[in-house]
């Protein structure tokens, strides 16, 4: 017997929603197999013991957390709705650091380094002529030849900063870019 | 009346929208009901039912800026209600097997049912055995989730198919047959329950040699 088609409605047909030949077929096997018929009843069965689940009653307080924790979530959206938050915050961060790197790089240069290299090549030229004029001299006297290198590694001194604050920069830019994509994301995902 | 409500529902929808809460306070107080019947149903414990909900209507209002009112709000809504059901269920299972109240446990012996005095509860709801509801809960929780979900969709909170459809976001065909599966499933448990219900203790080995 071909049962299987008949299962495959079953649900259908407790559920009322099987009409026209579909339906007429399925009375017509249900009249003559015990199976399909057993298990009608016992399908209905269990939906009527289903039916006593009792109506339940969320808690009283339910709606009241909901909006206390809204509530909270507003508050903070209310700092943050402030254009430009998300990238004020961390553009505060980077530019302390900013300043706090310069400086640390500038500040020992001039005070350690860059002093005394300059004044022990005036001390040694007996002059206070620039590096740049050092160098013109450097084929004609033996002296002037130590003159020079230290003059290039004053100049160097000087120089190095700038390539140094470069690459600080570039370290400290992806990093701001990073963090206030961060911001915006933790943003979204909190609504 | 209908066309009233509807709305209604609409200027709820549109001033939440706007962060108006009392407007969804309002809003909540027409679903918490059928909100929290449905969690309940799926983890079958007050407590993980009112965070269920809480979580599922935090979720809901910070999405409302996507409900564009192509679908019906309340179907959006068990849309959610579901996911947050049903995410947990997976949450749960992934979560190293503790002692389950709601499972029989199976050992060396056979099946071990532990069974509680079912929870006191409003004392009003005279009509309600205690007992049925109890035995409800326990054998809904044998089934799996995306089996039980529809069964209570369907036979408990008693949603059409179009509708359950919508909400799961499966099509008719694999509502009807998902549904039909766990009905059979429930049917056997629920046949078996007497069974299922006698409590039973299963000493171990030692204790029972101890015993004779």
């Amino acid at each position: 017997m071909s049962c299987e088609k008949f299962t495959k409605n079953m649900g259908a047909y407790l559920d009322c929603v099987l009409s026209g030949k579909e339906l007429s077929e399925f009375q017509e096997h249900l009249s003559v197999c015990n199976t399909c018929r057993q298990e009608a009843e016992e399908l209905q069965s269990m939906f009527s013991w289903l039916k006593q689940a009792g109506e339940l009653t969320p808690p009283k307080d339910l709606r009241k957390s909901v909006l206390a924790e809204l509530k909270k979530e507003q508050g903070r959206k209310g700092i943050r709705s402030f254009p430009g938050f998300s990238y004020a915050a961390p553009a505060a961060v980077v530019l302390i650091m900013l300043v706090v790197g310069n400086l640390s790089l500038l500040l020992p240069l001039h005070v350690s380094d860059a002093v005394p290299m300059r004044a022990a090549y005036q001390q040694e030229s007996g002059t206070v002529t620039p590096p740049a004029d050092a160098i013109i001299y450097t084929e004609d006297s033996p002296d002037n030849e130590q003159v020079s290198e230290k003059s290039e590694l004053s100049s160097e001194v000087e120089r190095n900063p700038s390539p140094r604050l470069l690459v600080l920069n570039l370290v400290l830019i992806p990093l701001f870019l990073f963090f206030s994509l961060r911001f915006q994301q933790n943003r979204k995902e909190a609504g | 009346m209908g066309d009233f409500l509807e709305t209604d529902e609409k200027v709820l929808i549109s001033l939440c929208k706007r962060g108006d809460l009392s407007a969804y306070d309002r809003l909540m107080q027409r679903y918490e009901k059928k909100v929290y019947a449905l969690c309940f149903r799926m983890v079958g414990n007050q407590d993980d039912a009112a965070d269920l909900a809480q979580e599922a209507f935090l979720k809901a209002f910070r999405a409302l800026s996507s409900f564009n009112g192509q679908a019906q709000f309340s179907t959006w809504l068990y849309r959610i209600v579901t996911n947050t059901c049903l995410d947990e269920q997976r949450r749960q299972a992934r979560r190293p097997q503790l002692l389950s109240l709601d499972k029989p446990l199976n050992t060396e012996d056979g099946q071990l049912l532990l069974t509680l005095p079912a929870e006191a509860s409003d004392p009003l709801d005279t009509a309600l055995s205690q007992e049925t509801e109890a035995e409800i809960k326990t054998l809904l929780s044998m089934l799996p989730a995306s089996q039980r979900i529809v069964l209570v969709l369907r036979d408990m909170e008693g949603y059409s198919y179009e509708e359950i459809a919508q909400i799961l976001n499966i099509n008719g065909g694999t509502v009807k047959s998902r549904l039909n599966r766990a009905r059979a499933r429930l049917r056997d448990l629920y046949l078996k329950k007497e069974e299922l219900f006698r409590p039973t203790v299963h000493l171990n080995r030692k204790e029972r040699r101890d015993r004779l």
